[in-house]
């Protein structure tokens, strides 16, 4: 029992010095992005004893000032203003928020998925702040303006979120370009239903006012979807419409 | 052929330990496939507290405690130190970073198949003093055999030369797992 105690210890102490010694080999959950490799021995430049990683330690060496203007080393980098904008507009001591390591040398691993919760209301509607590159140039994007958050969530681009049957079922006959009906670049609220030629104006005046109908220039307020038939009236809340010929 | 070593002795203890090792890649692949993957990190705790429980055995064994058979507490140790394998493998996963975990991963493995061959000769041992008494004329039944003689079993050459194995081993391991849970303590943050 003695000998097996003395074993115990003796092993203790060996794994602990070497632990000690040889840090980024023996307790190195993951290797270090390439900007961090010196720091492989060095636990304590990021981590906290009992606290794990403090934001305070970022900052020692990454000054928020100087996110996206300049490296670590004082060089100046090149023009980001939208990395500059961002970092400036966080806490100081959220950089643990998007953050982390571990994950490899490619830095992009290493970026945690973020909580936009921790932005203010005004930069939640800013989404091109941060997603700059990110629209696509498709046809359904090309009339879009910058409140991204519109139509999509916070999670994932896609899907998107926006459901345009709350507004208007698009069945087989209404498949066509977003800009056939919403002829304003950018306001998705405003539509016409006068751009196809079954829907001509006349032909809707003539339709309407022989069915003693005159309040007829919101098309959705009775019509949810291509059928005929009047649909119980009352536009549904936060919907605008109404056409605009 | 049913009566052979092989059949009767080795192959129920090796298909236990490849049972075992196929138990944690299947349980771990479900984990990663239902999206819980974050589950392996807890069972460190409760892999080390059934590894822990099977001390017990152990613990009886150094009259520590003096109730209950010891069959019944070697029979607890072999299924708690099974149950505990099977959650630190899992525990484990099939990351490859940091080497001192993985070396008491390993061990563990060789501990565990070491308690296996334990098994086999504990067995073996058993039937071998059965049968010696039986032709010496002894008439007993299988309760009483265990009560009177598995302490005596315990002293044959054969299982004191594998304890002599085992059981640094089993220490060597406490100090990997030791140095791994105080290391974990040290970086996470608990707050």
């Amino acid at each position: 029992m003695r000998i097996l105690l003395l074993v115990f210890i003796a092993s203790a102490i060996i794994f602990a010095a070497l632990a000690a010694m040889f840090p980024e080999v023996l307790l190195n959950p993951g290797t270090l992005m390439n900007a961090h490799h010196s720091l492989q021995k060095e636990c304590l430049s990021c981590h906290k004893p009992l606290a794990g990683v403090s934001s305070v330690r970022c900052i020692k060496c990454h000054k928020q000032s100087d996110i996206g203007v300049r490296n670590v080393a004082g060089v100046v980098l090149p023009k980001n203003p939208t990395k500059a904008q961002f970092h400036r507009g966080v806490s100081a001591s959220s950089c643990t928020d998007c953050h982390t390591d571990h994950r490899g040398v490619d830095a992009a691993k290493a970026i945690k998925q973020y909580k936009h919760e921790a932005l203010s209301r005004f930069q939640q509607k800013e989404c091109m702040v941060c997603h700059l590159n990110k629209k696509p140039q498709d046809a359904l994007h090309r009339y879009t303006l910058g409140n991204c958050s519109e139509c999509h969530g916070t999670t994932k681009w896609k899907p998107a979120t926006f459901d345009h049957d709350r507004y208007f079922r698009l069945d087989a006959d209404h498949r066509a370009n977003c800009v056939t009906c919403h002829t304003e670049p950018g306001n998705y609220k405003k539509y016409t239903c006068y751009n196809c030629h079954e829907h001509s104006q006349s032909r809707m005046d003539y339709k309407h006012l022989k069915e003693g109908i005159s309040n007829y220039q919101n098309c959705m307020k009775c019509h949810r979807d291509g059928n005929k038939e009047e649909k119980d009236g009352g536009v549904r809340e936060g919907q605008k419409g109404g056409d605009d010929d | 052929m049913w009566n052979s070593v092989l059949i009767q002795r080795t192959l129920p203890l090796t298909i236990s330990y490849l049972l075992l090792i196929i138990a944690a890649i299947s349980f771990d692949c479900l984990l990663h496939i239902a999206h819980l993957a974050w589950i392996g990190r807890y069972l460190g705790f409760t892999g080390t507290a059934f590894l822990v429980f099977s001390f017990g055995y152990s613990a009886r064994k150094k009259k520590l405690m003096r109730n209950g058979t010891l069959k019944f507490f070697l029979w607890v140790h072999c299924k708690a130190g099974w149950i505990g394998t099977l959650m630190i493998l899992v525990h484990s996963g099939i990351h490859f970073n940091a080497l001192l975990p993985w070396m008491a991963t390993a061990l563990m493995l060789v501990v565990t198949g070491s308690g296996h061959v334990g098994q086999y000769l504990l067995k073996k041992v058993r039937d071998e003093v059965k049968l010696k008494m039986k032709q010496l004329g002894a008439a007993v039944t299988d309760d009483d055999f265990d009560r009177q003689q598995y302490w005596d079993i315990l002293t044959v050459r054969t299982l004191e030369k594998w304890r002599t194995m085992h059981m640094p081993m089993v220490s060597i391991l406490m100090a990997l797992t030791l140095i791994h849970i105080l290391s974990i303590t040290f970086f996470l943050n608990w707050r």
